[in-house]
């Protein structure tokens, strides 16, 4: 087999391992579905739940719009005294998982909490206040959650929006006028990530199921672990499935926008230096901001932890599930940064209009409902024989997080490959002494930086994920998010919060870590 | 020499190249030309091993480059081109692209050649920069320095000179004879530009109608 009948190959054999890993399991369970069920529901309640659900997401994102557009907008385009450290924390955001969000909010107004006690300080009463809960909790508390993904993809898009662009801008108007073009500029990455963020938010198990607010998510849980009702999760999942494909489309046909125009940065126009009171203005807004968003309820978390001791306390008693967890999430990132550089090689270099199909087919995993995923999981692989002896194992808990956050690696490892272009490979072979040599030489160098964010976002996503682990866990396997799950109901508030402060430090810990190793590597990126 | 015969390329139901037949002989410089869009790259990337025709043969002295059962790898061809966008690697300073493109058999002094290849290049001063930082003269310099370091027995040239002013195109043809002067090579150069060319070719090559046309 020659080179170029090898690069075919990558394609279809990629087709063929997400056909047998994620389709069959899915067409399994529509097959297997009980058309009875259609008759015995409640189709008010299902349009309700589905209206509510829409709603109660549609306003997070917008909320996450508003802040993650506001504050990557201000940071790259406004001289920001330690702009970086701002950067950091915001970043910072993005590790903590959306139910840790949850818990220290909805605590911040207990008696034992931060804000309770400095009221009580102050002569304030603010005792017994519970306005972090139910509906507005939920809302609050997944656009904090997910405002992040919104702030980097508009901060980046800022950075874009190069010098050459700015002069043409001018030429043309005032520069009020070239600011609205260059607001227009950042139109289509705003809407991509508001999209996205509205596809996570509704998929999102963690937080309602916290504020016991019904949501698709949460329902579709309840069909599965209390009624064993596999038909009617389906059936209830078919609107959720349908508004999340209609926002894929619309977010695949945006993406298509932003790669034309990927070759268009050069160096950044000067960031705009503010004084006297509007200087004032625009850092309080900044750093209260991000004070609220970030700080305060982290803070909050070490204040209900209490003292040292219960943090050792609760690190002894964790100490293997943190290992477990680590050891998990790296292996799964492995896993998917493997998968996705072969499928995403593959779909770049396939020229064929039907190559949209395994980008559709893979995206058909982050639109479906983790539960669901889960559901499909379970029922192929839970058989007699070699398949039983798999679902026993720790492999289906890493199978379902694989499928379920690979999407995301493979759409990053596309951008990545527009980088690496078929000339550039050709060259390489032309010029070079084997597949391997272009491999190392031209492919690797390149991609280490695009392979490196992918492992450390489907290391913090396998770390934090919790309705796979929940579902898909087999016996003996312990896991935090599942600790974390068990312990909100069963154990003490200040064992809860320090066990929520050791995921996020260590997923802090380790995330630096990998960035620091490879610091080199961002600032040449950064420069290229 | 190097045997094109019977080669045909179809795209999408559409016939590109329709049983080309021509012979390029050692030691000689063929320039070939024809509109946008008619084929040129097309046969270019065939003769390096980049895409297959749909059928025909291509042989270099004994090699058999191509056929309905065989295929050799593009490395293995002893080919050098300069691609028409240039293809050049971003990550890779002026150094690093001589050093990797640089001819295999090549094992003592081979650092003194690349010296030698820079200077003939003027690149000396630039051999630690990357694409991005190099003038678009310098890219193209580059490009053809990779070609001149691998030593290779036939030489592709896609749109090579069209960034350089004419003295430049000049300078970089002396080089080309002068190298094919001590390797016997084979120079195939596509360009749209015959009346700077002529002087420097042996014959040129039109295609039109899917199919070669020769003239002196």
């Amino acid at each position: 087999m020659n080179i170029l009948q090898n690069r075919q190959t990558i394609v279809l054999t990629s087709f063929l391992i997400i056909l047998i890993v994620c389709l069959i399991p899915l067409f399994q369970l529509a097959l297997s579905f009980d058309f009875s069920v259609i008759n015995n529901v409640n189709t008010v309640n299902l349009s309700t739940l589905f209206f509510d659900s829409i709603l109660i997401v549609g306003a997070a994102s917008l909320i996450a719009m508003f802040i993650g557009g506001v504050l990557a907008y201000y940071l790259a385009t406004v001289h920001i005294r330690f702009s970086i450290v701002l950067i950091l924390l915001l970043l910072t955001n993005f590790f903590i998982p959306s139910y840790i969000h949850a818990l220290s909010w909805s605590r911040l107004f207990m008696d034992e909490s931060i804000l309770n006690t400095i009221a009580i300080y102050t002569g304030m009463d603010i005792k017994g206040s519970t306005v972090i809960d139910g509906w507005f909790g939920t809302v609050w508390v997944l656009a904090l959650s997910y405002f992040p993904i919104i702030f980097v993809a508009v901060y980046l898009s800022c950075l874009r929006w190069g010098q050459s662009m700015q002069n043409a801008a001018l030429m043309f108007g005032s520069p009020s006028r070239a600011r609205i073009i260059r607001l227009t500029f950042l139109r289509v990455p705003l809407l991509v990530s508001t999209l996205l963020v509205f596809l996570l938010i509704f998929s999102d198990f963690g937080v309602p199921d916290l504020f016991q607010i019904p949501m698709y998510s949460t329902e579709i849980f309840i069909q599965l672990s209390s009624y064993y009702n596999n038909s009617n999760a389906l059936f209830i999942s078919l609107p959720y499935i349908i508004t999340s494909c209609i926002i894929l489309w619309w977010i695949i046909s945006l993406t298509k926008k932003i790669s034309l125009s990927l070759s268009t940065a050069d160096s950044n126009p000067s960031k705009v230096r503010v004084s006297g009171p509007v200087s004032f203005l625009v850092h309080t807004l900044l750093y209260g901001c991000i004070f609220i968003v970030i700080v305060l309820p982290l803070l909050n978390l070490i204040y209900l932890t209490q003292d040292f001791e219960m943090f050792f306390r609760a690190f002894e008693l964790v100490k293997t599930d943190l290992l477990n967890s680590t050891l998990f999430a790296g292996f799964v990132s492995i896993v998917i940064v493997l998968f996705a550089l072969y499928a995403s090689y593959g779909y770049v270099r396939l020229k064929s209009h039907y190559k949209e199909g395994l980008r559709i087919i893979i995206f058909l995993m982050l639109v479906l409902p983790a539960s669901l995923l889960a559901l499909s999981l379970i029922s192929f692989w839970n058989q007699e024989g070699m398949m039983g002896w798999f679902y026993q194992s720790e492999g289906i808990v890493v199978l379902g997080v694989s499928i379920r956050w690979l999407p995301i690696a493979f759409e990053i490892l596309l951008i990545g490959w527009l980088f690496v272009n078929e000339k550039q490979e050709n060259a390489a072979l032309v010029f070079g002494v084997g597949w391997w040599s272009v491999v190392k030489n031209i492919h690797f160098p390149q991609m280490k930086p695009f392979i490196l964010s992918v492992f450390i976002l489907c290391f913090v996503l396998a770390f934090n994920e919790l309705t796979m682990m929940v579902l898909l866990s087999p016996p003996g396997l312990s896991l935090l998010p599942g600790r974390i799950f068990s312990v909100i109901h069963y154990g003490p508030e200040n064992l809860l919060a320090a066990i929520c402060l050791i995921q996020v430090i260590t997923i802090l810990v380790i995330v630096s870590s990998i960035a620091w190793y490879n610091r080199h590597l961002i600032i040449s990126t950064q420069r290229a | 020499m190097l045997k094109i015969e019977n080669i045909s390329v179809s795209l999408s139901n559409s016939v590109i190249l329709d049983a080309v037949t021509f012979n390029m002989e050692s030691n000689s410089c063929y320039a070939l030309t024809g509109d946008s869009g008619i084929g040129k790259t097309t046969l270019l990337n065939i003769i390096a091993g980049l895409q297959q025709p749909s059928s025909g043969t291509i042989s270099y002295n004994e090699t058999l480059f191509n056929d309905t059962n065989t295929f050799l790898e593009p490395w293995l061809r002893d080919i050098g081109m300069v691609f028409q966008d240039l293809a050049l690697w971003p990550h890779m300073t002026v150094l690093e692209h001589l050093n990797y493109c640089v001819s295999k058999d090549l094992t003592e002094n081979k650092n003194l050649f690349i010296e030698q290849v820079l200077q003939t290049l003027h690149l000396q001063d630039f051999k630690n920069r990357l694409p991005m930082q190099l003038s678009g003269g310098q890219q193209q310099r580059l490009a053809l320095g990779r070609v001149l370091v691998k030593q290779p027995k036939i030489i592709l040239l896609d749109e090579a000179f069209n960034q350089l002013d004419l003295k430049l195109q000049k300078q970089m043809w002396v080089l080309l004879k002068e190298y094919q002067l001590k390797t016997k090579c084979i120079i195939l150069f596509v360009t749209h530009d015959l009346k700077n060319t002529i002087e420097y070719v042996d014959k040129v090559l039109l295609i039109d109608n899917k199919k070669i046309l020769y003239k002196t």
